[in-house]
């Protein structure tokens, strides 16, 4: 009977327990992934300088930019790929501080890699590559770093707030309340 | 924030700064002989460990937290943020503004400097190429009376005295074999040139030749033996109805090309003044970086860091003292923190100061 007593009061602290182990598990897999997650920005800019070596030895593996040309007609004149750059940087700058400034997740890295190798392309096909190959590239650079920067820091704190998180639900074996921030 | 929530973070933090600790009521209590209960508990907030040398100062807010916690299944989390969150640099206001500054301005500085400069290239080489297209034309125009009249020795001298001009580092004419028949330099006359070779394949690249070119298309650069760098214009020489109708030499009236003029000029000047340009640029650029950085870095301070400083002083300072008028120049801002942190301080110092009381047991049976 005593026994039967027992079984059933760990049976109850076990059931108790599970949602907190859970829950912790959670936790400690959600700061994994932070983890994970902010390397990504670092993933990007290496892929970037990849793409950048490609361009450095001017697309050896492409066929001639006159037979790309002759193919699929002019490229846009140097000119204007030079200004559409500049307002690209401009606005990915932008865009990447006021995510920074409200906080808001958000993995764009990649795609940035996409279309500055398109704008090494589009200098190669229109013969200007020489000229303007620092120019994307320190674009590139530019805005890479500053989203691994956004990443890193969001990541960051992010991975502070579960700790605390966590720290709380071993304490008292529940989560916190959420709070509502006036500044969030 | 809830109170328990804060008690509890404040608890978890351990050792957070206040001047008030709950050995210090023990203390006060004992002084006083009561070895009852006491009926004021500080709030949680307000409690500290009296260990202060194990008190992060600076840049510590994530770092002095879970050290505390004493789970031992978090304990491997510290190493975690810290390799995430560590570095003082980045923990610091300065660190943290000043970082993304630099990289968008010196990144953006860089990328404008860049384009700028390529673009300037560009319509200078399209300008030193239309100067000597212009130069081609003209030295067609000088040769074309003696070429209307055969006059080969006037031909050659004209050809001759070009070629001495400073900067001119070749004059050919070509005819349509592709023979030079008058150089600057004697030593070419009735030589064949290669119709696959640079400036020639440009019009030669397909069976029919092309018999019109654009400015830009008459040109190419190469460097020569002598290792200058040189801008050559292929100017075609078409037929002309006094041509075809001279009486002097025949040519038919249907050839469109009779020869080519070959016209070489050093790019040196133009390198030159490119390169001039290009350090006026660099030297404009990182004035501009400098002042930039310089102009953030100063506001910062003096907006920020500064006041922050006098009110992070004024809160260490008021833990050792608890008279410690507060700073009067702050901004608005920081100034409310310091005003309330100023009366937290006045209220926590009048309750130090009454006497404790103890506890009526039976009072407190009364409100059980």
């Amino acid at each position: 009977m005593e026994q039967a007593d027992n079984n059933e009061t760990g049976t109850l602290e076990h059931a108790a327990c599970a949602p907190q182990a859970t829950l912790r598990q959670g936790l400690i897999d959600e700061i994994k992934r932070l983890r994970r997650f902010s390397n990504r920005g670092l993933w990007a800019l290496s892929l970037f300088l990849v793409v950048s070596m490609l361009a450095w030895r001017d697309f050896w593996f492409l066929p001639p930019a006159e037979e790309i040309v002759a193919s699929l007609g002019a490229p846009p004149t140097p000119m204007v790929l030079s200004l559409v750059l500049v307002l690209y940087t401009f606005s990915a700058i932008i865009l990447s501080l006021s995510r920074m400034m409200s906080g808001i997740r958000h993995s764009s890295s990649f795609c940035h890699v996409g279309y500055l190798g398109v704008f090494y392309l589009f200098y190669y096909f229109a013969q200007a590559l020489a000229d303007n190959y620092w120019a994307v590239f320190g674009a590139g650079f530019t805005i890479l770093c500053m989203e691994s920067y956004r990443i890193w820091t969001f990541c960051s704190d992010q991975v502070t707030k579960k700790q605390e998180q966590l720290a709380f639900l071993d304490r008292t074996g529940r989560l916190p309340p959420v709070e509502e921030s006036l500044y969030d | 924030m809830s109170v328990g929530a804060a008690g509890d973070r404040h608890a978890k933090d351990g050792p957070v700064a206040h001047g008030f600790s709950a050995e210090k009521s023990a203390s006060n209590a004992a002084r006083e002989g009561k070895n009852a209960s006491i009926t004021f508990a500080p709030p949680a907030c307000l409690i500290r460990c009296a260990d202060r040398s194990s008190r992060p100062r600076h840049g510590a807010r994530a770092r002095g937290r879970s050290g505390a916690t004493g789970a031992p299944a978090v304990r491997g989390l510290p190493a975690m943020r810290h390799k995430l969150g560590d570095g003082a640099m980045f923990d610091k206001i300065a660190g943290r503004a000043l970082v993304p500054v630099g990289i968008v301005v010196t990144g953006f500085l860089a990328v404008c400097f860049v384009l700028l400069y390529a673009a300037i290239k560009q319509v200078v080489i399209h300008d030193s190429v239309g100067h000597a297209n212009n130069l081609a034309g003209i030295v067609l125009k000088s040769t074309r009376y003696a070429m209307m009249k055969s006059d080969g020795e006037l031909n050659g001298a004209i050809i001759r005295n070009i070629g001495e001009q400073s900067g001119v580092q070749h004059v050919r004419i070509f005819n349509k074999k592709g023979v030079v028949a008058f150089s600057s330099k004697q030593e070419e006359v009735n030589h064949q040139v290669d119709k696959k070779a640079e400036g020639c394949v440009v019009c030669h690249e397909k069976e029919a030749p092309v018999t019109s070119l654009g400015n830009m298309q008459k040109a190419r650069t190469f460097k020569n033996p002598a290792g200058l760098e040189v801008l050559a214009i292929t100017a075609p020489i078409y037929n002309e109805p006094e041509c075809a109708n001279a009486a002097c030499h025949f040519h038919p009236a249907g050839q469109k090309v009779l020869g080519t003029l070959d016209i070489g000029l050093s790019q040196e000047a133009m390198l030159s003044s490119l390169a001039t340009i290009r350090i006026e640029m660099l030297i404009f650029s990182i004035l501009t970086l400098v002042l930039t950085i310089a102009g953030v870095i100063t506001l910062l301070k003096m907006i920020v860091l500064v006041p922050m400083r006098k009110l992070q002083e004024f809160t260490e300072r008021s833990e050792r003292n608890s008279n410690t008028s507060r700073p009067t120049d702050l901004p608005y801002e920081l100034d409310k923190i310091a005003e309330s942190y100023y009366f937290i301080r006045i209220k926590l110092n009048e309750i130090e100061q009454r006497p404790f009381k103890t506890v009526d047991d039976t009072t407190v049976c009364q409100n059980k």
